[in-house]
């Protein structure tokens, strides 16, 4: 049994504007808010992607309903929005090479050298959807790293990559279909009755 | 990314943890001042909303006293109106009752009459309410009609006399405005010009036979 605090218990806290709720849930999120927009938008303005998205978590804590997801869920899709809202002002060119240079760097995260099993015992899902990531096909992973990272929409991925749409629709429904099963197969199969 | 397409990484259960991939893939490290800046500016904002909760609960009865007279002048506004109203439906029906010339209607029943009202002047009869009159205008017409009401009785040999205050300050001897049992008296005054105006008109309580301004002033409507 866990003594730590449920994110879901933090946010309740946070809504009635606890510091100490909102720090710990900073602590947890903060680091993977900072490393996506250090990517797409710079590590300077990344700071300000991630204060202005924990004040807006800050702000609308009490909208979240654990009944309609994760809370997770919930709040990437917060800075995800503030990355996106950031990264429209750019060029799509800057955007693909900002969406490469992710790839690479997942891609690299299986390299010989790197201990994944240590994430593991700290941030479980997150190592496991790398470790996932990083075992598949290329233009798989690349598909959806065009699209979750940088934001881009199917038609657009298929007009960069060069592939047909329906090529490229199928491309990320396996490449999801396989992260989900990875995720499912290393927590429990209640994670799959989540989706 | 169409919010569909978002769908399909929601339902994988996936999308806060790809970031959280990223995040121990990144050589990216997440600078350590960041979380004292981004923790003061919550507690800022805080502090400014505990500020405001101060200053709605210090308005709050504020407003609610300030609510509360408004209430209670709309409901002496509402009941001057009434009684003016009332006062207004009196006239006009007495008018109606006593008039036999149509000349009055001419006057007072068109988008071109005027209308100042006399109010009563000096000490009034205890509970009793204080009379009143209005003196009509018409710009098409020549006449002056003059109402009064809730007049007490003349002593034997004195009347309600009008005056009148041209343009030009000269006094006008309109007549004598005489009143029935119930104190409504009216007056048909022919001026002559067509369109008159007036800027100040008097009634006095004066005896009989007088032709200026003098005994009693009863009511009076004065420019401002």
């Amino acid at each position: 049994m866990s003594l730590e605090p449920s994110d879901e218990a933090l946010v309740a806290r946070v809504a009635r504007k606890d510091v100490a709720a909102f720090a710990t849930l900073y602590d947890r999120y903060a680091r993977r808010v900072y490393a996506w927009s250090a990517h797409t938008v710079g590590s300077e303005e990344a700071e300000d992607v991630v204060q202005e998205s924990f004040l807006r978590l800050w702000d609308k804590a009490g909208q979240f309903d654990a009944r309609r997801g994760r809370f997770g869920s919930w709040f990437m899709a917060i800075a995800r929005h503030q990355i996106v809202r950031q990264l429209r002002g750019r060029g799509r060119d800057q955007r693909v090479i900002a969406a490469d240079e992710i790839d690479r760097v997942l891609a690299d995260a299986a390299a010989p050298g790197r201990d994944l099993e240590a994430e593991v015992w700290t941030n479980e899902g997150a190592a496991l959807v790398l470790r996932a990531l990083t075992s598949l096909p290329t233009e798989q992973r690349r598909v959806i790293v065009l699209a979750y990272f940088a934001g881009f929409t199917q038609s657009a991925i298929a007009k960069i990559t060069g592939a047909p749409l329906g090529t490229v629709k199928k491309r990320t429904r396996l490449a999801l279909q396989k992260l989900r099963e990875r995720l499912a197969d290393a927590l429990g199969s209640s994670w799959t009755e989540t989706g | 990314m169409a919010d569909e397409e978002m769908k399909e990484f929601d339902d994988a259960g996936v999308t806060d943890e790809l970031a959280g991939a990223l995040a121990i893939a990144s050589p990216h490290r997440l600078p350590s001042h960041l979380r004292a800046r981004v923790l003061r500016a919550a507690e800022a904002r805080a502090g400014r909303s505990r500020a405001l909760a101060l200053r709605a609960a210090w308005l709050r009865p504020v407003a609610l006293a300030a609510a509360l007279v408004l209430v209670i002048g709309l409901v002496v506004w509402n009941v001057q109106l009434q009684q003016g109203l009332a006062d207004e439906r009196s006239l006009l029906q007495q008018l109606r009752d006593n008039a036999k010339e149509s000349v009055i209607f001419e006057v007072i029943d068109s988008p071109a009459a005027q209308k100042v009202v006399l109010r009563a002047v000096g000490p009034q009869r205890p509970g009793a309410d204080p009379p009143y009159g209005k003196v009509y205008t018409n710009a098409n017409q020549t006449q002056a009609v003059v109402m009064g009401g809730r007049l007490p009785s003349p002593d034997a040999n004195r009347v309600y006399h009008l005056y009148l205050t041209d343009r030009a300050g000269a006094t006008i001897d309109a007549g004598v405005l005489a009143v029935d049992a119930s104190g409504f008296g009216y007056l048909i005054y022919e001026t002559g010009i067509r369109g008159p105006s007036y800027t100040a008109a008097r009634l006095y309580l004066q005896s009989a036979g007088a032709n200026a301004p003098g005994g009693t002033l009863v009511l009076s409507f004065e420019p401002r």
